[in-house]
């Protein structure tokens, strides 16, 4: 009698062990997890000297090759993230991140058609990645296209004008790009089947440097990726 | 012509030791003993904001021109010799000897070069100059590299001599490339490319000129930043869902995500302990500076007065300042900030500035009426500006090798 009691006890002892310690664990909630970049890399091996696996050589030498010691040593696949980060986040910053984006190898070798969207392409105000309530209708095509073509993908790419620095332009072009993504998986469309790339300030639309010009550089550029066939 | 360098030469003959043949251009050999002089003084460091008057006589050709770009970017002015402080005299022919002097005569150098090229030797006479002044390492042997743009070419990837000469594509890919960022030892360099259809960052040899991938994953992969001793690169990755700050090896193993950003992160950079990585955030509005653990940890704001849309940070090898863009009116200005946050002191119209070794002088970029890039270099403590003279199109986004 006493000994079942005991067994009891002692199973509850364990199961609130394991809970514990499984949450501790587990993955921060919302943050990816790690492929390492020899998944993502060899995702899309094209034989090509520049996608080949990094194998440090002699000029490299001094250069430790991601050995176990030091600050960031390479977490194996499916640990925690020692992101460091406290549950909420930067102080003072709501803690929210994005959709996980699909590995590039997703979207290979499919051929782009630049002109299905070119009417859709959404614009942007100075400095900001929010997508207009005034724009939001030109999105309504695209959603239908996707939805009644499964297998197609789309590109969009972000676009900034000249003004700003270069990197800082470049990351806002992706914003603006993951803006427009967010809308389109808000509206249904799979993520994984929307790639996200900035051009910053290297393609303008318009060439110029008057606010018209600026205007119409500051976009959102929809392509849409058909299977190989 | 010159009384002090007749008196000079007739009082000091040049020794035989030129016979130090075999020996790079640096190893020189000292004329006279007479610099040490027992009353030693560091000029420019009183009032820093006031440049070093110095005279220039005796050089000719592209050893003259050399020296006196030499000089003027590290902070002295060339003036007439008599309101000069500082005299600097030579001659340059097979081998190019230089003095340096002040108005008591009390020698501070003397030194013959050979073995190099005249630019060469220029280069490493103004830097022995520059040390004997101010007891500070000179730049005049550094390079750089820089992104160009050409009507015909998104762009490629240059290293150049500081002031611009022996300026040379390492890339030739004909695809948007950006951000390029050394390693130490000035062997090998990190950039976004768009070679491969998407924005990824690789990592390239400059002996081999061989390349590998450092990330590619969905998404963008942006804004490589080597950290000093080499070992890592912090960049800017929106695989997660939103451009957020990674760190990962130089091989891109051991991927670690350091931000969460509500909107996004850009331009990372690190202190030159390589603890710490600066970068800038959106997340609050018009981007702002931050600070964050090599290791993660919670971020903490930079806060400075005098910034508004910091962008493209660069943190000074000594530790002191963060060089930033800030918006003001309708264009952009170079600004120094404390690293541990202040006031911001302008510098002047530009963008994109990149610190020299000796935290005193930086290369930034120039946006021209009509969109044009253009880089200069700017002496810090005397706000003074010199155009680096590039005729390749449009250069922008200058790393200093240090």
């Amino acid at each position: 009698m006493k000994r079942t009691i005991f067994l009891k006890l002692a199973t509850v002892a364990l199961l609130a062990v394991v809970a514990v310690t499984g949450c501790r664990t587990k993955n921060p909630k919302n943050v990816t997890p790690i492929y390492g970049a020899r998944t993502s890399v060899a995702d899309d091996s094209r034989g090509d000297a520049l996608t080949k696996l990094p194998t440090p050589k002699g000029p490299l030498d001094g250069i430790t090759p991601g050995g176990t010691s030091g600050p960031s040593s390479n977490p194996a696949v499916g640990t925690a993230i020692p992101s460091g980060l406290t549950p909420g986040g930067i102080p003072g910053l709501t803690q929210q991140g994005g959709i996980p984006a699909a590995d590039q190898g997703e979207f290979d070798g499919m051929p782009m058609d630049r002109s299905a969207f070119a009417a859709n392409t959404i614009h942007f105000d100075y400095d900001k990645a929010i997508v207009k309530a005034s724009e939001l209708g030109k999105l309504q095509p695209v959603i239908a296209a996707l939805k009644a073509s499964r297998q197609n993908k789309l590109l969009i790419e972000g676009h900034c004008d000249e003004r700003g620095t270069e990197e800082y332009n470049r990351a806002l072009g992706e914003r603006r790009a993951l803006a427009i993504r967010a809308q389109l998986a808000k509206a249904g469309i799979s993520p994984d089947r929307l790639r996200t790339t900035t051009l910053g300030e290297d393609k303008p639309a318009e060439l110029g440097h008057t606010e018209a010009a600026w205007a119409k550089n500051r976009r959102g550029e929809l392509v849409l990726l058909k299977p190989r066939n | 012509m010159n009384p002090n360098r007749s008196q000079l030469s007739s009082t000091n003959p040049m020794p035989r030791r030129a016979a130090l043949a075999g020996l790079f251009f640096a190893a020189a050999a000292p004329l006279i003993s007479r610099a040490q002089e027992p009353a030693f003084k560091v000029y420019g460091k009183a009032d820093p904001s006031a440049p070093i008057p110095i005279s220039l006589s005796g050089f000719t050709g592209e050893v003259a021109t050399t020296l006196r770009f030499d000089l003027e970017v590290a902070g002295c002015a060339v003036v007439s010799a008599e309101q000069a402080a500082v005299l600097v005299h030579g001659t340059n022919g097979a081998r190019l000897e230089g003095f340096v002097s002040d108005r008591a005569k009390n020698y501070l150098l003397s030194k013959a070069y050979t073995g190099a090229s005249q630019r060469q030797l220029a280069h490493a006479f103004a830097d022995d100059v520059i040390f004997a002044l101010t007891q500070t390492r000179g730049i005049a042997r550094t390079q750089v590299a820089f992104k160009v743009k050409a009507a015909n070419n998104p762009g490629e990837i240059y290293v150049a001599d500081y002031d611009g000469h022996a300026a040379a594509p390492i890339t030739a890919d004909h695809a948007i490339i950006a951000a390029p960022s050394w390693g130490p030892g000035s062997k090998w360099l990190a950039y976004t490319s768009y070679k491969l259809n998407n924005a990824d960052v690789f990592s390239h040899n400059l002996d081999t000129g061989e390349r590998h991938v450092v990330a590619r994953y969905g998404g963008s992969n942006l804004s490589p930043s080597v950290a000093p001793g080499g070992r890592l690169v912090a960049m800017i990755l929106s695989k997660g869902g939103k451009p957020d700050l990674y760190v990962a090896d130089i091989h891109g193993r051991g991927l670690q995500q350091l931000t969460r950003s509500r909107e996004g992160v850009a331009s990372p950079c690190w202190s030159p302990d390589g603890q710490t990585i600066c970068y800038v955030s959106s997340d609050d509005g018009p981007a702002q500076l931050y600070r964050i653990g090599a290791n993660g940890g919670a971020a903490q704001r930079i806060r400075t007065t005098g910034v508004f849309n910091a962008t493209e940070p660069d943190w000074s090898p000594d530790g002191k300042w963060i060089a930033v863009t800030t918006q003001r009116g309708g264009g952009f200005e170079i600004c120094t900030v404390p690293a541990a946050g202040g006031d911001a002191q302008s510098l002047g119209t530009g963008q994109d500035a990149t610190w020299a070794p000796n935290s005193r002088t930086l290369m930034f970029c120039k946006r021209g009426r009509g969109g044009p890039l253009s880089l200069s270099l700017l002496d810090v403590p005397t706000k003074r500006v010199k155009d680096v003279p590039l005729n390749l199109g449009n250069c922008s986004q200058p790393t200093w090798a240090r």
